[in-house]
């Protein structure tokens, strides 16, 4: 911290949480109030850069629609009347709720929904749940957010995650890369320090190959882009490994020596010629083999995939066939390459802290999805274990298996889940809902209490996901705005209440944080004086003496014996999306385009921001990208309304088209998370307007091993707002 | 003052809006006025491909400046680094605009706020106190690039910068009076490009 006394300004180290990505930032105070916030060139992540999110930030820690203090319900449910309360008479009136409804109805009758941890209460909420004895936890995005990647590592690598960014679990390394491969994900939009990782390779020559319906910015930096049509990607994946195989280029010494089960794939994939290939996901035969060509003799290849391949029913097997590409190419573990997890971090990391996994096998089978997607969902699942979302939902709509009670709402899932309007009654189905916002969204508005969280400005927290080799510690700058609170001080406080103990030393925040850095041999004081600490990792532990990758075989599994044992299909395969051009041909007739939604923005994350003057300048409206040729033909020109039904789901939304080449005659992409928080007189604020969520379908069919939904590749129709 | 210069590596810009943002952060610009905006071509058909172009666009200090001659008050000058900067004091504000009206980028505009003409300074606090541009600093890519040069080279790259990447670049407004430069490939602008890297 650097302080100048004269202006009474103060400089202070701090690491932006507007994000997963974690940047290092220098934030300005004068007397108290934050002034700027601009990037720290000493911090290894980011090395000074910033995305318009943090550098807007500003605008969030002071905006005037900002939650200031906790309030309660005063009209009916969903009208958006509020009056403040006291801390202590929220804190009590929860505590009241919880203790009445664990009495009369067992703990069953209390359930949390959250998202993306990112704002600090991520174990503290898995430590409440587990001290109260509920399973009732849900990621309202665990279908399909970066779970199906975890679970497909763990099949062939024994593993956790080895293709996102998340590189402390393992990830690719692209700033060493000669060939990058970015499948369904673009960094430049969702996580700016792969991106930059991504660019720092390619100014060393690496190429870049882009695997996307859209041509994105990402893809218009690229050598060869594949245009895939919707949910094939594993028949494109499939496809190149059959190329690589029987061209001879996969990396043959790797392969006998460490992978099981090549035979087999061999002959499956022999199920997949270009031709076939091809034909079924509209790229180019020639594009396919450059591809395969380029990212098998270019070495070392990293490769990436995100949510592109993993919302619809062919997600796991496609994810597979992906994954399949780095041992085949023989980029496992080298620098440069798909980087296996560190061991032994010095830190007690989320793993550690995923108290739902102490629970009974019987209590955690409570929670809804665990029986039909075992391997996913639950105690044997690779990467966390709460609920299915689509039968969370469900369960809270019907009541059955268990009626909820008390349901903690840490997110927003009306914007960010499908079927808003099924998950906003269900959300109103529930006795006593507690909302934690920055903002009243279309979520929290139908809460009974609403608590004011602290941001990442007010404090203390220590970070380590989605590092490389590093994990920093961070001290809060300012007092909070309001009576704004550290979330993790809800449950201490709740659980002080209700007499229970928390599986955690967690009198204190600084207690829980302590805890957490002990391993490294510190407090968190001294992470916090020290901002960022280094740990050190090798290439190719797999050379090592008896080592053996955690699998059943001890290798890695192309045959995957873990799938084979839960009756999932062991090798990968293909299939056609329930409804498509060639599944459902009448279908199509009605419905003639394929609709894909969720492209995501660096401008916004998910459904937040959109009340940020500075950033919601730069992107107003909800959009839809559609082709020229497309647009022609329906008579819509460049930014018209446009209405969309789907074929899942009566109903439509409205959305402005934006007519671009950058997308395939057929098909549609639209924007997701729409709402509109500047319509103070619409409690609601247009939530069901140009929510493309509002008309996806979070029913069946499912992924037969994730229960991931389709909400990319469905059948939609698009006609003109007329006014 | 030595004269200074503001380079964007176009190839690795992707319209990511940090600069713009940051822009807005360091100077308090309120919704509507900025200083730096994205461009955005394309995607448009390049032989069998597509291709789409992203252009960072601020004041350019242009060397004949002419904002500079048309204000009435004399309130844009010249500094001995190049930056053309508008003095608030003298600026009459948007009664007269015959500056907005003279810029050939369409990048000086009226703050409604002071009523006064403003545009992109270089950050001119920032650079006197021997820091960078807030713009150059935030670009995740690093692709913006501030400092001195020798003239010939700023000469080359300037040229190779605006008129080779992006055909339509000259077709913008007011782009028209740098329309000199000979086309060259995109090696050799890779090539300039990694030798700027190593000389900022």
């Amino acid at each position: 911290m650097t302080e100048n006394r004269d202006t009474g300004t103060k400089i202070v180290k701090s690491v932006c949480t507007t994000c997963h990505d974690a940047c290092g930032v220098l934030v300005h105070a004068q007397n108290g109030r934050v002034i700027k916030i601009e990037g720290d060139p000493d911090h290894p992540r980011n090395e000074g850069t910033m995305c318009p999110r943090g550098l807007a930030y500003i605008q969030l820690l002071y905006h005037p629609d900002r939650i200031k203090y906790p309030m309660k319900r005063v009209g009916n449910r969903g009208e958006g009347k509020w009056e403040r309360i006291s801390w202590d008479e929220a804190l009590d009136t929860i505590a009241a709720k919880i203790k009445q409804a664990k009495e009369e109805y067992g703990p069953e009758s209390i359930a949390f929904q959250y998202c993306d941890g990112i704002r600090g209460f991520e174990h503290a909420k898995s430590a409440f749940m587990y001290a109260l004895g509920s399973p009732m936890l849900c990621p309202t995005d665990g279908h399909y957010c970066f779970r199906p990647q975890a679970n497909t590592c763990a099949a062939t690598f024994g593993v956790g995650n080895m293709m996102t960014s998340e590189k402390r679990q393992g990830g690719p390394e692209f700033e060493y890369s000669k060939c990058i491969v970015a499948w369904g994900a673009n960094p430049f939009e969702c996580h700016m320090n792969t991106g930059r990782d991504i660019i720092k390779g390619m100014k060393n020559g690496a190429k870049l190959i882009v695997v996307d319906p859209r041509f994105t910015n990402l893809a218009a930096m690229a050598d060869i882009w594949l245009q895939v049509r919707p949910a094939t990607d594993g028949a494109l994946a499939l496809g190149m490994l059959n190329y690589i195989i029987e061209q001879g280029l996969y990396d043959k010494e790797f392969v006998d020596k460490y992978c099981f089960g090549f035979e087999q794939l061999k002959e499956r994939v022999k199920e997949y010629p270009l031709k076939k290939v091809s034909e079924i996901t509209w790229v180019p035969e020639k594009d396919i083999r450059r591809a395969a060509t380029m990212c098998a003799t270019l070495k070392p290849a990293a490769f990436t995939t995100r949510m592109g391949t993993n919302m619809h029913t062919n997600a796991m097997q496609s994810l597979r066939a992906v994954e399949l590409l780095i041992p085949l190419t023989g980029n496992v573990d080298v620098k440069g390459g798909n980087v296996l997890p560190i061991p032994n971090l010095p830190f007690v990391g989320r793993g550690e802290l995923d108290f739902l996994l102490r629970l009974p096998k019987e209590e955690m089978a409570k929670a809804p999805g665990l029986r039909e997607w075992p391997m996913f969902y639950g105690h044997d699942a690779a990467a966390f274990n709460e609920s299915h979302p689509p039968a969370f939902y469900d369960m809270l709509l019907t009541g059955n298996p268990y009626k909820i009670r008390v349901l903690f709402s840490f997110c927003d899932p009306v914007m960010g889940m499908q079927d808003s309007k099924k998950v906003a009654e269900a959300i109103k189905n529930v006795d006593f809902v507690v909302a934690s916002d920055f903002f009243i969204s279309p979520t929290a508005n139908l809460a009974d209490i609403v608590l004011p969280p602290a941001t990442f400005l007010e404090r203390d927290e220590f970070h380590y996901a989605y590092y490389t080799g590093f994990f920093c510690g961070r001290g809060k700058v300012i007092e909070p705005v309001g009576e704004c609170r550290d979330e993790k001080e809800i449950f201490i406080e709740l659980a002080k209440r209700l007499h229970i103990q928390l599986p955690l030393p967690m009198k204190t925040v600084k207690d829980f944080l302590n805890y957490s850095v002990a391993p490294s041999g510190m407090t968190f004081d001294d992470l916090r004086e020290k901002n960022v600490v280094k740990v050190p990792y090798d290439y190719k532990k797999y050379e090592k003496e008896g080592y053996r990758f955690p699998t059943e075989t001890g290798k890695i599994e192309l045959y995957s014996k873990r799938w084979e044992k839960y009756g999932y299909d062991p090798l990968p395969y293909y299939e056609e999306p329930p409804q498509s051009p060639y599944s459902t041909p009448e279908l199509f007739e009605q419905y003639p385009l394929i609709l894909i939604s969720g492209a995501r923005t660096n401008i916004f994350y998910h459904g937040a921001f959109r009340q940020i003057p500075w950033l919601r300048e730069l992107f107003p409206e909800p959009t839809m990208e559609i082709h020229p040729d497309t647009a022609e033909k329906l008579g819509i020109r460049d930014r018209d309304w446009v209405w969309i039904e789907t074929s899942q789901k009566e109903g439509r939304v409205k959305l402005k088209a934006e007519i671009t080449l950058g997308i395939h005659p057929k098909v549609v992409s639209a924007r997701s998370h729409w709402w509109f928080p500047e319509r103070a007189d619409d409690p609601e604020r247009g939530c069901m307007e140009s929510n493309i969520n509002a008309i996806l379908s979070a029913g069946a069919p499912y992924d037969p091993i994730s229960g991931s939904t389709v909400a990319r590749g469905c059948l939609c129709k698009i006609y003109k707002v007329e006014d | 003052m030595a004269q200074k210069y503001l380079f964007v590596d176009l190839k690795y810009c992707y319209e990511c809006h940090a600069c713009s943002v940051a822009c807005k952060q360091e100077h308090s610009l309120p919704v509507g006025i900025r200083w730096i905006d994205v461009l955005k071509f394309g995607p448009k058909r390049a032989g069998n491909k597509l291709r789409t172009d992203y252009v960072p666009m601020m004041c350019m200090n242009c060397p004949s400046a002419p904002c500079i001659n048309v204000c009435p008050t004399k309130a844009i000058t010249r500094r001995s680094d190049g930056i053309v900067l508008i003095n608030p004091e003298l600026c009459t504000g948007e009664a007269c605009s015959k500056c907005i009206e003279e810029c050939s980028i369409g990048l000086i505009q009226i703050n409604p706020q002071k009523n006064v003409a403003e545009k992109c300074n270089l950050c001119v606090d920032r650079v006197d106190a021997g820091l960078l541009p807030a713009c150059v600093v935030a670009c995740p890519s690093k692709c913006m690039y501030y400092g001195e040069m020798n003239g010939l080279m700023q000469n080359i790259i300037t040229r190779l910068y605006y008129f080779t990447l992006v055909p339509e670049f000259t077709e913008h407004r007011g782009m028209m009076r740098w329309q000199k430069g000979a086309p060259v490939g995109r090696k050799l602008h890779r090539l300039f490009f990694s030798l700027i890297r190593k000389l900022l």
